[in-house]
């Protein structure tokens, strides 16, 4: 790995100074991110279980308008991907940029007020959309006062993120940097520009739901998606031996990602748009199958890890997910009786839980003991947090993949009445509701953890940057570091 | 691969390109698109909601519809129907007739006029219609088209036609929907005229369809006890559903709305690029989620159809 810590700002230093002075720097910053993201991540699951369960269960909660059906579902996807997904993301993303370039977070007291504000953004945003105020486009619910707050936020934490990559002292760069940099560009585009089109100055008609969709396939495959593979570059590597397959392979994924992964705006065969659009989009959705292979063949070559490393779990769960979702969305935009069935919200969940979920998991389960000094050793709570996160990966898609598909078979059948698809459905519905509960659980076992360890380090030192027990620190450290 | 300034222009570059692509390029081609005349109407299609519905859209924005029922109706292709209507040579088209196979001729052009046409052939090919038309236009007689668009979601009776963009032309936000756990929704007020039906169906869905799953909005409603006179808007309800004795339920204005759009939710207007002869015939109210029965409705009772789109140039889908 060729981000090894530099020296020439320090040389009289020892490394791991050096390293340590490195996180400490962003320790504030990223200890309120983290647990704010993961209070959201427990509250989007609660969303999102009080929204399955309302599907076989119409009668629960009916006379509460902020928990109905069509409140708590958004809720549940926007809490997910702007509270939890995208906030560990940034906050990861800022402590590899540290990492990679040997530099101290440039203006951490500005990151954590920004911080505050996305937290902020958010819950008002969340509020919004429980009393009815949702602007109506999918994953851009947020009304403006919610939005507006969220991503003045983020522009200050990535105008950060970019001072602290052009502050670097390693100048070569590593593909994790590629993707964070272009990440950092690629969201506020895409953003800005659905929320111009779509909000502020509509489109006309049919022109919505392309700016939706284009919107929505960026969100997950050029924001969320590079995040993740960009923690996948980070890790594997970093466990194992610190060598990279190929770096070949790697400007092969990113740039074929880069150039075909803005063009897939997740259409299908049968929307109300001109035919070649459509096509269009399919054909760049077949084609992001490049960067897919390159980068799985890469990472997977890539893994070395020492067979006792109970970290790499999460990042080779989160490496085969990855895979799983690239064929999926290929899957989901070719076959024409797929699109408007649940196996659109099957997928969705392996995305989000399986492949960036896991890797983001993983990533907290090794900076939050860092930046706090807890024992990075795997305890109780992660392997808890693995399984149900797993088990409830593996019963809820697995349900809404069958459910969808006897939805698609009897969608396709004209003389099957609308209320016999939903009753069909009914018993798949239901074991996607004990999935989303196993999630709830590993969800709130991976918040319990990483409270108890920011508590811990708070009620030790009454600061985060305290080193805390030196010794077993820098023993914990060592071996955790082989790879530098 | 080293300079932060190389991902940066490739990335703008190639981001760049997309959002020509994808976003200016497609707004070039819909943006532009007006309401227009279909041939043979008065009206320019679309038209802007009367007021009352276009506030509803937005109660069924807040309330999040969209989540469960989409907007969009999709066609798997075209069926044809030939009609006879009349013709000036009796005798040669008798005989045209016996050459496709109908016996009883004299019989069919003697009840063809322009309001009782005779379907001469269904649900066949386009190639084999024009074939057919020719044959009996060449005998004299006047053998008009029928489009008639077929599909799932025409044949469950949730739209006449597919749904095309220029239908979306006046919809903001756009509601077209990404799930189908409810029934869609494009051709609501055509399948379901009635606002009692709509009204009783929000509070409780389960009074009309049993074993429906959709929530019941009673947030929607007032209960209140009955004053001097009862409210001339108060719910008929089934006895197993009604209120306590004394009381009544009421809906709330933004619930009227909401019915009103509903209600106005009809695409029956044939276009260019989704064209069909066949005129809608409105179900009767109550059976909203049952299949239409048959994807090709009676011929015999339609008035004379008026093709809208050149047989020669039709969009296959």
């Amino acid at each position: 790995m060729n981000g090894s810590t530099s020296t020439s700002s320090a040389p009289s230093l020892r490394r791991e100074d050096v390293v340590r002075d490195i996180e400490s720097s962003a320790a504030t910053p990223l200890a309120l991110m983290f647990f704010a993201s993961l209070a959201w991540l427990v509250v989007s699951a609660v969303f999102a279980l009080i929204s399955s369960v309302k599907l076989h269960s119409p009668v629960i909660l009916a006379n509460c308008e902020w928990l109905s059906y069509g409140h708590t579902r958004p809720a549940a996807n926007d809490t997910f991907v702007y509270g939890f997904a995208s906030q560990a993301g940034i906050a990861i993303a800022l402590w590899m940029l540290c990492r990679l370039g040997s530099v101290r977070l440039f203006a951490p007291i500005g990151a954590t007020i920004a911080a505050i504000f996305w937290n902020v953004g958010v819950a008002l945003g969340t509020v919004g959309i429980l009393r009815g105020d949702t602007t109506g486009f999918e994953w851009l619910e947020f009304p403006t006062y919610g939005s507006a707050m969220f991503f003045c936020a983020f522009l200050v934490l990535a105008v950060i993120a970019l001072v602290t990559f052009a502050r670097r002292h390693d100048r070569e760069l590593y593909p994790s940097q590629w993707y964070i940099i272009a990440a950092l560009l690629w969201f506020p585009w895409l953003y800005t520009t659905a929320r111009l089109l779509l909000v502020w100055h509509p489109v006309r008609g049919a022109m919505q739901f392309l700016v939706n969709g284009w919107f929505a396939s960026g969100l997950f495959t050029l924001w969320l998606g590079a995040l993740g593979v960009a923690v996948l570059y980070y890790f594997i590597p970093k466990l194992g031996n610190g060598q990279l397959y190929s770096r070949a392979l790697a400007i092969l994924g990113f740039w074929t990602l880069a150039v075909f992964g803005p063009w897939m705006a997740g259409l299908y065969h049968g929307l109300p748009l001109p035919s070649w659009i459509v096509s269009v989009s399919i054909a760049a959705t077949v084609l992001t199958l490049v960067p897919l292979v390159a980068t799985v063949m890469n990472l997977w070559n890539t893994r070395r890890f020492p067979a006792s490393d109970c970290a790499r779990i999460w990042f080779t769960t989160s490496l085969i997910f990855f895979a799983i979702t690239g064929v999926l969305n290929v899957a989901v935009a070719l076959c024409p009786a797929v699109p408007l069935t649940v196996i659109v919200e099957a997928a969705q969940v392996i995305a989000l839980y399986g492949f960036i979920g896991f890797a983001l998991f993983g990533a907290i389960f090794q900076i939050v003991p860092r930046i706090t000094g807890a024992d990075l050793t795997c305890g109780s709570r992660g392997k808890l947090t693995w399984w149900c996160t797993m088990l409830g990966i593996l019963f809820f898609s697995g349900a809404l993949l069958l459910g969808g598909f006897v939805q698609g078979r009897k969608l396709m059948d004209g003389s099957v009445p609308s209320i016999d698809i939903m009753n069909a459905m009914k018993p798949f519905i239901r074991a996607s509701t004990l999935g989303l509960l196993l999630l709830l659980i590993g969800n709130i076992a991976i918040f319990g953890s990483v409270a108890k360890m920011l508590y811990d380090c708070c009620r030790r030192c009454c600061s985060c940057c305290c080193p805390g027990d030196k010794q077993a620190k820098d023993a914990k450290l060592k071996t955790a570091r082989a790879a530098r | 691969m080293n300079y932060g300034s190389v991902i940066f222009l490739g990335v703008f570059a190639t981001f760049v390109a997309s959002w020509w692509g994808m976003i200016f390029a497609p707004q070039l081609q819909l943006g532009s698109q007006q309401p227009k005349v279909p041939e043979g109407a008065s009206m320019a299609y679309p038209t802007l909601r009367p007021g009352v519905a276009a506030q509803g859209h937005k109660v069924y924005v807040a309330a999040g519809c969209v989540q469960c029922h989409s907007q969009q109706v999709r066609q798997q292709g075209y069926v044809f129907d030939v009609l006879l209507t009349g013709t000036t040579n009796q005798q040669g088209t008798a005989k045209a007739l016996y050459a496709l196979g109908i016996k009883d001729g004299t019989q069919l052009i003697s009840s063809a006029t322009d309001t009782t046409p005779q379907p001469v052939r269904k649900n066949i090919s386009q190639a084999e219609a024009n074939r057919i038309q020719k044959t009996l236009t060449d005998s004299g007689a006047t053998a008009p088209m029928l489009f008639i668009p077929i599909g799932a979601d025409i044949q469950r009776g949730w739209g006449f036609r597919q749904s095309v963009a220029q239908d979306y032309l006046y919809e903001n936000p756009v509601q077209i929907g990404n799930s189908r756990l409810g029934p869609d929704l494009t051709n609501i007020g055509a399948r379901q005229p009635d606002a009692q039906w709509h009204l009783r169906h929000l509070y409780n869905p389960r009074i009309d369809i049993k074993g429906s799953t959709m929530p019941a909005y009673q947030y929607f409603f007032e209960k209140r006890k009955i004053g001097k006179t009862p409210s001339p808007d108060a719910l008929k309800l089934p006895p197993e559903f009604a209120p306590a004795a004394g009381y009544e339920i009421v809906p709330k204005p933004e619930t009227l709305r909401l019915v009103a759009y509903l209600q106005s939710l009809r695409t029956m207007t044939p276009l260019f690029e989704a064209p069909m002869t066949q005129l809608p015939q409105v179900k009767p109210a109550g059976d909203t989620n049952a299949p239409a029965g048959t994807n090709a409705p009676t011929a015999t009772n339609a008035p004379t159809p008026k093709t809208n789109s050149p047989s020669t140039n039709t969009p296959a889908k």
